[in-house]
């Protein structure tokens, strides 16, 4: 954590939350895209991330200021999508695991993906065949480039069962979206 | 093309795709999102007080655990423990005293009839055993093997 970031954090623990703005300001298309990715649209994605912040407040004296509040915040997000996953299978009446499954039930058929934002669309899709664990760090190692080390600390979990959920998720992937028929290697450009 | 190469660009795609993302809070749902935040409580400070307290925890937690083994272990193992002698402390010449006045009291056999073996008991004494069945209470220690017999008279006093 540079020094700023300290600077921010102990002023709001003091007692002055105008600091907190600045403090969240520089994650928070981070933040966004995250919540964006594991819960596969707008709107849940704005709760995952506000309910981020709220918790990243109320719960700031707690970060080790040692390890990074990045990381920190990174890990409040996914614990908060996991949170939120759970809650949405379980209004669902399902399991609990693949909330992406609804947030992408209304998308257009594979054949009318024209365009890239469609594609985008239909690999967001894709991802809903993954459990919680696997999208989580999936996302986080592959798409966000974070190491295992620190795809670990976030998703507190062992450096083994990422890479086992990582195996896992790129298999499941692949095989998903070839079935969309988006294979996404050289000869699918 | 190798596999490596294949999940390279497999993954590079999936980035390229996503990356496109333009995805971000509207300066609206921003400033809703800091001020709900802020509003949501106060941040809680650092546990300076939990760091210190946490090793006097830990230490009290161990004790606790030894107490309680040891208690298991001298109730479950009692060897464990040396034995303790359970008789009174006799004086020598206390013992000496009433060694001539004490009498062995042999365990009865149940096989005889209390009523015959009260009469060998009690032979040249000038009270005659009562007829009939004479009632007795048997008292055998589990430790020592001490076995003490009391027999009731006619008056139902208890006489050893």
């Amino acid at each position: 954590m540079d020094v700023k970031e300290k600077e921010l954090v102990a002023r709001v623990l003091a007692g002055d939350s105008t600091a907190f703005e600045p403090l969240v300001l520089p994650y928070r298309r981070t933040l966004f895209g995250l919540a964006y990715k594991m819960t596969g649209n707008r709107e849940d994605a704005l709760e995952v991330s506000q309910e981020t912040l709220l918790r990243a407040f109320r719960y700031l004296g707690k970060c080790d200021l040692e390890r990074g509040f990045r990381n920190w915040l990174l890990q409040i997000l996914v614990n908060a999508a996991r949170d939120f996953g759970g809650k949405r299978g379980r209004e669902a009446g399902r399991a609990g695991d693949s909330f992406l499954d609804s947030a992408v039930s209304d998308a257009p058929r594979p054949e009318e993906a024209h365009d890239r934002g469609e594609i985008r669309g239909r690999v967001l899709e894709a991802m809903s065949v993954l459990s919680s664990r696997e999208r989580e760090v999936f996302i986080l190692r592959d798409l966000e480039e974070k190491s295992i080390k620190e795809t670990v600390e976030i998703t507190k979990s062992s450096a083994i069962s990422v890479r086992v959920n990582l195996s896992r998720a790129r298999g499941k992937l692949r095989i998903r979206l070839a079935e969309l028929g988006l294979a996404l290697t050289e000869n699918a450009r | 093309m190798s596999r490596r190469t294949e999940e390279k660009t497999f993954l590079d795609r999936m980035k390229d795709v996503l990356s496109e993302q333009k995805e971000d809070f509207t300066e609206a749902e921003w400033n809703a999102a800091i001020r709900k935040a802020v509003t949501g409580g106060e941040p809680a400070r650092p546990r300076r007080t939990a760091v210190v307290f946490k090793p006097v925890f830990a230490y009290g937690l161990a004790v606790l655990l030894v107490g309680v083994a040891v208690l298991f272990g001298v109730r479950r193992f009692p060897w464990l423990v040396p034995a303790v002698e359970n008789r009174p402390a006799v004086s020598a010449d206390r013992a000496a005293a009433e060694a001539g006045q004490m009498e062995i009291i042999r365990p009865i056999d149940p096989l005889i009839d209390p009523a015959a073996w009260y009469a060998q008991a009690n032979k040249g004494q000038s009270s005659k055993p009562t007829a009939g069945d004479v009632p007795t209470l048997t008292w055998i220690s589990q430790e020592t093997g001490l076995q003490i017999v009391w027999f009731v008279n006619d008056n139902l006093d208890m006489e050893d």
